[in-house]
């Protein structure tokens, strides 16, 4: 484990805080955490058999955190992201914005999730850049816990099975500037959240909500495309209700690897 | 060791460069699905895969006859059905490109970004949006 260490938070600190990720998890709630400062937790490979050891590699396998046994891989070598780390000494994975994404086992986020992610994109004037995405690669509808940015914005977006009815949230987001982004969905309310504070709320039903891919890194449908031209320092899914304390020690520590405020 | 590679080929000889990706590793499945076209939208002039690969196969990839070689070698080791015609891959370097990231300038090589490179081939990836 490499938490704290050269990022400005203090060890101890940051530990408190992954104890709580766990926390979310602990009575066996559906979802991620992947955490890319983690070395042991992540492979160039997508069989997971050789180790990243160092920034500039590739990575093509990252380990699921939560005990779930999510695993994210991708098995095309040119699409893999890259470790890389930031001016103050934070890691992240670098998404190429052409073809690099992490493909996530399906996750059953039910009527109820929440979506923490800290990301910077490189480039934002136009086109959709996916952080983490819940669709279906059969049809362009339904879209769950859609978390991205879009055109100088970051949002939180979600569409219903018929493609009716959308729900998009947005805030002002600025290129090459790290965030740490919540989604929250709540048996019908929208949240969008930025660097801890609340920034846009909608009101959507969904109904059975048939998606069949999550994606990291890009937008799953039948011609793939939204790819993220940019960095992702932390990504945690959690498909139960999560109570304004769990909230908060979710952007507390995705900001802790992320330093957006 | 792996190098950095950027890869486009023509639209029309996207099959062919798919499945000779398919057949040279387990690496090179599900490449090029990135379309390009000159005004960003649809249909797709050419597609596009951009990442670290190893250097053996970058070494091979302005050479037909050694992409074929590599092919069948690969779709052995893997058990796989041979399909892509050596034509096919004799065919494809030539319409392709090959980027490393960097780019003679006056006999001077100076690195050039993804953007920049296809800005100078005049092609624009095709963003497909929620």
């Amino acid at each position: 484990m490499l938490n704290g260490i050269g990022i400005g938070v203090p060890f101890t600190q940051t530990k408190g805080l992954g104890a709580l990720i766990r926390g979310l998890f602990s009575n066996s709630e559906v979802g991620v955490w992947y955490d890319p400062s983690d070395f042991s937790t992540m492979f160039t490979d997508s069989a997971g058999t050789t180790p990243v050891t160092a920034v500039g590699q590739v990575v093509g396998k990252i380990l699921d955190k939560s005990g779930n046994g999510f695993h994210a891989t991708q098995a095309t070598s040119t699409a893999r992201p890259v470790l890389r780390q930031d001016a103050g000494g934070r890691y992240y994975l670098d998404f190429d914005g052409v073809d690099d994404f992490l493909s996530v086992p399906l996750l059953g986020l039910g009527f109820n999730w929440s979506v923490f992610a800290g990301a910077a994109v490189d480039s934002i004037a136009a086109g959709d850049r996916t952080i983490f995405s819940q669709r279906s690669t059969t049809s362009t509808n339904p879209i769950k816990a859609q978390l991205d940015f879009s055109t100088n914005t970051s949002r939180a977006y979600a569409r219903n099975d018929a493609g009716t009815i959308a729900d998009g949230l947005v805030y002002a987001a600025a290129a090459n500037t790290p965030y740490v982004l919540t989604n929250t969905y709540t048996d019908g309310s929208q949240e969008l959240r930025a660097n801890g504070v609340q920034r846009d709320t909608g009101v959507i039903t969904l109904g059975a909500t048939t998606v069949t891919h999550n994606s990291i890194g890009r937008l799953e449908i039948v011609a793939p495309g939204g790819f993220l031209d940019g960095k992702l320092y932390s990504l945690i899914v959690r498909g139960a209700l999560s109570d304004a304390a769990q909230i908060a020690a979710a952007e507390s520590y995705v900001n802790s690897k992320t330093g957006a405020y | 060791m792996n190098v950095l590679r950027t890869i486009i080929v023509p639209a029309g000889m996207v099959n062919a460069a798919r499945q000779l990706g398919t057949e040279i590793a387990p690496g090179g499945h599900g490449m090029y699905t990135t379309g390009l076209s000159p005004t960003g939208l649809p249909p797709a002039t050419h597609y596009v895969s951009s990442g670290w690969i190893e250097e053996g196969f970058a070494a091979i990839l302005n050479d037909g006859l050694m992409i074929h070689n590599a092919a069948v070698a690969g779709a052995a080791a893997q058990n796989i059905p041979k399909v892509a015609t050596q034509q096919q891959a004799v065919d494809l370097p030539p319409l392709s490109t090959v980027h490393t990231g960097k780019r003679l300038v006056d006999g001077v090589e100076v690195d050039e970004g993804l953007h920049e490179l296809f800005a100078r081939l005049g092609l624009k990836i095709i963003q497909e949006s929620i």
